[in-house]
């Protein structure tokens, strides 16, 4: 009994605490922080990624291969 | 008796792994030794092929043939550097794809692995004119010629396959 008194003396002293320090001690911020718009930046969808991966294609070297053929031809 | 049944099991295990490590370490370093002794041959059979075309290409009356086939002497390496680097930047950017891509990525990345094995083994290649005679240089350029282009052709298709396997991925 006496230690459920104790506890209830306890809680009812932190409650009593927070109030106060709510009232009399916490400020409210006068003023807002600006307003920032954050827009999040696309991710790259599967066709960004077939584009990309299109970049990667090219005549694998057959423009090299007819200037060396065409040098040769002196000869 | 437990305890001692853990410190037996445990000498055990630790004398097995360090075997197993030394015989991967040996592998390695025989692997490796090989390799090298390969390269160093390869230097010495392009060196002497080099002094061999010098020699050769010194006795040619016709300046300007003379004159082109020095000129496609330099030009074949340059093309293979070129077309080299070219895939080795296609396959780099084929991985960085393959990195925003989620799923199954194993397959696509082995088959960028073998590209770029292939193509790294490519771009150390040196080309060198192997000229028989004056009358014959038609032939020794080609032959060259055609060996690079089969040679680059060959290592383009694995750098496609490549592509392919990504291009799955992104269906």
């Amino acid at each position: 009994m006496k230690k459920i008194l104790i506890v209830f003396v306890t809680i009812l002293a932190l409650a009593v605490l927070v109030f106060v320090g709510y009232k009399k001690l916490y400020l409210k911020p006068s003023e807002s922080l600006p307003i920032v718009l954050i827009q999040p930046t696309p991710s790259a969808t599967p066709v960004d990624l077939k584009s990309e991966l299109n970049a990667t294609v090219d005549d694998g070297g057959q423009a090299d291969f007819d200037t060396l053929s065409q040098d040769a031809s002196g000869l | 008796m437990k305890i001692i049944f853990v410190v037996l099991a445990f000498l055990f295990v630790s004398t097995v792994h360090a075997e197993f490590r030394t015989d991967v370490k040996a592998t390695r370093a025989s692997n490796a030794a090989e390799i090298k002794e390969d390269r160093l041959k390869l230097k010495d059979d392009i060196k002497e092929r080099r002094a061999d075309f010098k020699l050769k290409i010194a006795k040619i009356k016709d300046e300007k043939k003379k004159a082109i086939v020095e000129k496609l002497d330099i030009r074949f390496n340059e093309v293979n550097a070129k077309r080299t680097a070219q895939m080795t930047k296609h396959l780099d950017r084929m991985s960085e794809i393959l990195g925003k891509v989620t799923g199954d990525t194993a397959s696509a990345g082995s088959a960028i692995e073998i590209a770029r094995e292939a193509v790294t083994a490519q771009g150390e290649k040196t080309y060198v004119i192997t000229i028989s005679t004056e009358a014959n240089l038609k032939m020794d350029v080609g032959k060259v010629r055609s060996q690079l282009e089969a040679d680059l052709k060959a290592v383009n298709e694995l750098v496609k396959s490549a592509r392919e396997a990504v291009k799955s991925l992104l269906k």
